[in-house]
């Protein structure tokens, strides 16, 4: 019984790697495929900017996908759970998951909403305004991390964080602030460093915000700065709006996001002039969606490379 | 089982108690997922469903946009062989956990309420919904499908005991906990589960205070077979695990009949006094002077009062051989006969046999 067991078993054995080898060379293709079409998307500088470039569905472990942001060399972009300090870090040109890692052995419980990156540090934000400073690890691994409680949660509830590179801070963006604040659109700013000045705070009148636009109020539910311009740009889920604001205040733009996408959690803009929208699972699965990002020249000239000769830091000053 | 069963007496130094050997059951259940856990280090997470797989290559999402609209991404299924190891690690869990509760449930009951049908469906139940809840996980159309499933299958046993439906939910609910990966929840359950049925059981929470204790059912009719006083220790625990109360009372009635046929034993009193009255403490004290003076012993057997009667009082008196019934009974009514409108008194069979003589 056994002289025919071993080698059946062996067969077995090298059928399911040959099966594995052959999976991963299809999906490598693919992956090419995909990479391919899109830098010849974003090559073309009259390229409509409501039309979705990619849509890569999350997969399970990502159906309540939260926060995004671009990992340092530009082509992947890390995700997180909302619940769980769970991450994935996907290469958004191809919809390939690289890796994926937690914070803590057992996955640090929270309410997280978003998340951001200052040179190799990432600082994800609960609502009730705790960051949790890590750096990437290796698939697999867990990442040490360290707390900070900027003791905000009383006065907001926050719902995006972005690393602002020129004045080394964090913005915080509120969804919900303090009673006497509802009627504007509240940043919060933490400063980062040795000695960091005091924290300070943006405020806008909604009712400049909401211009002509057809909504009721602003809730953010995340908040990223525009690579090109250093514009605050801020996405909405309940409104769906897409909000642009310049560094002291003032409003840029207010519209809706290019096309109708509910359940908005995450944005990021690529330095190759590209929207990332990310989604959490509604009716439809989670997702991240890839536009154009109207940026200035964009009409005047392509971008010079591809998509994979981004590699430049976008939050680095 | 030796083995385990050596390890449970160290721990419990030998004892038989149930709360010192569950106690050193759930001791050592944690030493064996401490020393796996330190072995393996990542088992804790396989237990909490907080595991991170390793990705053995890139995995490609799907596409959005060409490929249109689906639940989800496939990508994420975990490899066959660690799916494996995670699915029987959940099994082995709920039935480790179960274990104890099924002996809570053979120990806290009395034989006749015993099921051996429950006691293995509580092992079993446990594993088969585990593996339900893993397979239903996160599918609404799985869940729908069960649902179906279940529904064309007729459930129609009946519990004789609502403590059994309890020991179901509980095996139900450890099932559940399980098949989420939540086994540190099955793992309170089971814990808090038996400790409260142990102590409710021990301390015979809930009993009808106007029915005697079960373990007073027990010692009275056993002490009674081993003819001796009801405040000692039953004599014999073989004797006591072999038989219910209402067996015991039975053969002990039995006994008494054949004691009663074979040795007539010198009793202490003769003679029964009943007295009816209205003023019950002037009536006792004047009657256990009286008795002090007239009878060898006496003892104040019952004091009976009905609502809107008058009380009585029963006395167990052992009258002296020198006076007749008919001497007590006007020494009685010349003492209390004001108070008392009724007085009787019942000889016994020595008492007759003597005034015979």
């Amino acid at each position: 019984m056994r002289a025919w067991l071993l080698p059946m078993l062996a067969v077995l054995a090298a059928g399911c790697g040959i099966g594995k080898a052959k999976r991963a060379a299809a999906d490598s293709a693919a992956a090419a495929t995909r990479v391919g079409r899109l830098t010849d998307q974003v090559g073309d500088p009259r390229g409509r900017t409501d039309v979705p470039l990619a849509k890569w569905i999350m997969p399970r472990d990502m159906q309540e996908i939260s926060g995004i942001v671009l990992a340092p060399d530009g082509n992947h972009v890390l995700a997180h759970g909302d619940e769980r300090a769970h991450l994935v870090e996907i290469d958004w040109r191809s919809g390939m998951v690289i890796k994926r890692f937690n914070l803590g052995e057992t996955p640090v419980k929270g309410d997280f909403e978003g998340i951001t990156r200052g040179g190799l540090d990432y600082y994800m934000l609960t609502s009730k305004g705790k960051i949790y400073q890590f750096r990437e690890v290796e698939d697999g691994k867990s990442a040490d991390y360290v707390v900070i409680d900027t003791k905000l949660g009383d006065a907001c509830e926050f719902e995006g964080i972005a690393h602002d590179p020129l004045t080394n801070s964090l913005l915080m963006a509120c969804k919900t602030p303090e009673k006497s604040m509802r009627d504007s659109l509240v940043i919060y700013r933490w400063p980062l460093g040795d000695n960091p000045p005091p924290v300070s705070r943006i405020t806008i009148a909604l009712d400049l915000v909401i211009a002509s636009n057809d909504w009721d109020d602003v809730r953010p539910s995340d908040i990223t700065i525009d690579p090109f311009t250093g514009n605050i740009v801020l996405i909405t889920a309940q409104q769906r709006a897409l909000i642009v604001l310049s560094r002291d205040g003032q409003v840029v733009s207010a519209g809706p996001v290019p096309t109708d996408i509910p359940h908005t959690e995450g944005i990021a803009i690529t330095r190759d002039g590209l929207l990332l929208i990310s989604a959490e699972a509604g009716d439809a699965p989670a997702s991240i969606t890839i536009f154009r990002w109207p940026h200035p020249g964009r009409q005047a000239a392509a971008p010079a490379a591809g998509v994979q000769d981004s590699v430049t830091d976008p939050s680095q000053p | 089982m030796g083995l385990f069963h050596k390890l449970l007496d160290m721990f419990t130094l030998g004892s038989d108690r149930p709360i010192r050997r569950l106690l050193a059951y759930y001791f050592l259940l944690g030493l064996l997922v401490f020393a796996v856990n330190w072995a393996w280090p990542n088992f804790d997470a396989r237990l909490t469903g907080s595991e991170i797989v390793r990705m053995e290559t890139p995995e490609l999402l799907q596409d959005g946009l060409t490929e249109g609209p689906t639940v989800s991404s496939p990508v994420d299924k975990p490899p066959p062989l660690s799916m494996m190891a995670s699915v029987a690690m959940m099994l082995i869990g709920a039935v480790l956990l179960m274990l104890p509760v099924s002996w809570v449930y053979m120990s806290a009951r009395n034989s006749r309420s015993h099921n051996q049908g429950v006691v293995q469906t509580l092992i079993i139940l446990p594993v088969v919904v585990t593996g339900i809840v893993i397979i239903v996980q996160d599918s609404l159309a799985l869940a729908f499908s069960l649902a179906g499933v279940v529904a064309a299958v007729r459930f129609r046993t009946t519990l004789k005991d609502a403590r059994d439906t309890v020991y179901i939910f509980l095996a139900i609910a450890v099932g559940f906990a399980a098949g989420v990966q939540a086994l540190p929840i099955a793992t309170l359950l089971s814990v808090f589960f038996n400790f409260v049925v142990i102590l409710t059981w021990r301390y015979d929470f809930g009993r009808n205070v106007l029915e005697a204790q079960s373990s007073t059912k027990w010692v009275e009719p056993l002490s009674s077979l081993a003819n001796q006083d009801t405040d000692s220790e039953v004599p014999d625990r073989d004797l006591v695990l072999a038989l219910t109360p209402e067996s015991a009372d039975i053969l002990a009635a039995r006994f008494d009949r054949v004691r009663d046929l074979l040795a007539k034993k010198k009793t202490r009193f003769n003679a029964v006094l009943r007295l009816t009255t209205d003023a019950v403490t002037e009536t006792q004290r004047l009657t256990e002077s009286l008795l002090d003076d007239i009878v060898k012993r006496w003892q104040l057997d019952q004091v009976v009062s009905v609502e809107g009667k008058k009380s009585e009082l029963i006395y167990l008196v052992r009258i002296k051989k020198s006076m007749s019934q008919d001497e007590f009974l006007t020494a009685v009514r010349g003492r209390i006969g004001g108070l008392v409108p009724g007085v009787r008194l019942e000889a016994g069979e020595s008492l007759s046999e003597q005034e015979a003589d």
